[in-house]
């Protein structure tokens, strides 16, 4: 074997990988709306909205965020929010106890 | 958008590849603060992370500037560069790593598996492995007189491993490649006509997959490296052929940043500089690890390609060993004191005499893994008593 043909193995590794990116990617994040988000479980989308009420935030947080519509969000970390704070929010939608709730994979604050 | 990210994570692998000192855990760290996140940030840091595994072979082996992955490469491959063989040294260690990745896809169910059963059991095997790997080292040399030396310098490069602990790069260039260059100064010149013709042989591929087997363990261990790996195949395989080595190395290196993925995922360890950026800037998902899977397959081939074609112009011109010596000798002065400080230039120091006094008594340069191997054996027994 000689490097040429080394090349070309590694074309067709570009080529499959190429294939396989086509045919395997869907965009991670873009931007929903929460009723857009809560209608499914399993959606994903970056919300914009506001903190209306802190449930819980204790080593996790637990808040109520809107934009118009209304969802709970859940983050696996403490966050400094308050009420009406503006919020950026990665996340995807998660039944619990039977209502579709939020699970944020990553917040900003704005 | 993301195919600018993947894009710009090959050019900056290759770059970091090019350039002796810059590691990509160095681009790691000053991307850090950097609001780069998710699979953007997915993209950019494997790509680059799985290009430089094999464009950092092109400075070890044409001018003897070792990178801390690629310095059991150094010898082998400068000595094939310096009888007009740097091409096909080169394309060895591509070979290693184009056969790494592929498999190591094809093993990652078995991977996992393996990694879910034995992952407390490494604890107790790595120490055994690193005593026998010092009892070979130093045994295996055949006058008594070697022997001593041999323990005197594992001895030695131990007490620089710890004392001089996060100076490793500084220690890697002393004992492989500012040594190698300063005693390389009396050996004839590297021939002015290297050749580009290259025939690889398909039985190579068993040293690649012994590679990739090497790269799946020390990609879940901690405190041990793909150049420890290496050195310890090479020290049970006494009879590995430079050629078979260079493959092995090369598929090491590669297998085991595509290995340290999926133990990010599936232990949540990060164990380089990239995995540890990961660790904070994405989502763990299915679909980021498909992803991720998928850009690594990518970049292997565009990392392969893009380093046979600057091997290939660089053979083409004609390079004067001698004067190139001394610019990468100031090159890795000038990034250790960068990177470094003044530290580093001390652990430069006693590295490079250690190297000079390894090659000069002709004990295995192997022996100054002490710096390495014995830190790490002494981790692992704290761990267990």
């Amino acid at each position: 074997m000689n490097e040429k043909q080394i090349s070309q193995i590694c074309l067709v590794i570009i080529i499959v990988g190429i294939i396989l990116f086509v045919i395997t990617y869907e965009n991670e994040f873009c931007e929903k709306t929460i009723s857009e988000l809560i209608t499914n479980e399993g959606n994903k989308g970056i919300i914009f909205g506001r903190v209306q009420r802190v449930i819980k935030n204790d080593g996790m947080a637990l808040f109520v965020i809107t934009d118009g519509n209304e969802a709970t969000v859940y983050y696996p970390k403490f966050l400094k929010i308050t009420k009406n704070d503006f919020l950026v929010v990665y996340a995807t939608s998660q039944t619990y106890n039977g209502k579709i709730e939020l699970v944020a994979h990553r917040i900003e604050k704005r | 958008m993301i195919l600018l990210f993947l894009l710009g994570g090959i050019l900056t692998g290759t770059i970091t590849g090019l350039i002796p000192g810059l590691h990509s855990n160095n681009v790691a760290i000053i991307m850090a603060p950097i609001s780069l996140f998710g699979e953007n940030a997915l993209v950019f840091v494997l790509s680059m992370i799985i290009t430089q595994s094999f464009v950092d072979f092109i400075p070890a082996i044409f001018f003897a500037a070792p990178e801390t992955s690629t310095f059991e490469g150094v010898l082998p491959g400068h000595r094939m560069f310096l009888q007009g063989k740097g091409f096909e040294a080169i394309t060895l260690t591509v070979f290693g790593g184009v056969i790494a990745v592929p498999i190591g896809i094809l093993c990652l169910p078995i991977f996992n598996l393996f990694l879910e059963i034995n992952k407390d059991r490494f604890l107790v095997i790595i120490p055994i492995v690193l005593i026998i790997t010092i009892i070979i080292l130093a045994f295996s040399e055949k006058s008594k007189e070697k022997v001593l030396l041999t323990l005197f310098i594992l001895f030695a490069t131990a007490t620089q491993g710890y004392f001089f602990t996060e100076q490793i790069f500084p220690l890697i260039a002393g004992y492989f490649g500012v040594a190698t260059i300063i005693h390389s100064v009396k050996n004839p010149p590297a021939k002015k006509v290297q050749e580009t013709t290259v025939q690889v042989k398909t039985n190579y591929v068993i040293d690649a997959l012994q590679g990739i087997l090497g790269g799946a363990i020390v990609s879940i261990i901690p405190g041990i490296g793909s150049n420890v790996a290496a050195a310890i195949i090479k020290t049970f395989k006494q009879k590995i052929k430079p050629k078979n080595y260079l493959v092995l190395v090369g598929s090491i290196n590669t297998s085991n940043l595509f290995f340290s993925f999926p133990v990010l995922f599936i232990l949540n360890k990060a164990r380089n500089g990239g995995m540890i950026l990961l660790n904070e800037k994405i989502f763990f998902t299915s679909q980021s690890f498909f992803l991720g899977i998928v850009i690594m397959f990518l970049s292997c081939g565009f990392g392969a390609i893009i380093t046979l074609v600057i091997a290939k112009k660089v053979s083409s011109f004609h390079i004067d060993s001698k004067k190139i010596g001394i610019l990468v000798i100031i090159f890795l002065i000038t990034s250790i004191f960068a990177f470094n400080g003044v530290i580093g230039l001390v652990a430069l120091f006693f590295s490079t005499a250690t190297g000079l006094f390894v090659t000069v008594h002709k004990i295995k340069r192997s022996s100054c893994l002490g710096a390495l191997i014995i830190p790490a054996l002494f981790y692992y027994l704290f761990i267990l008593i």
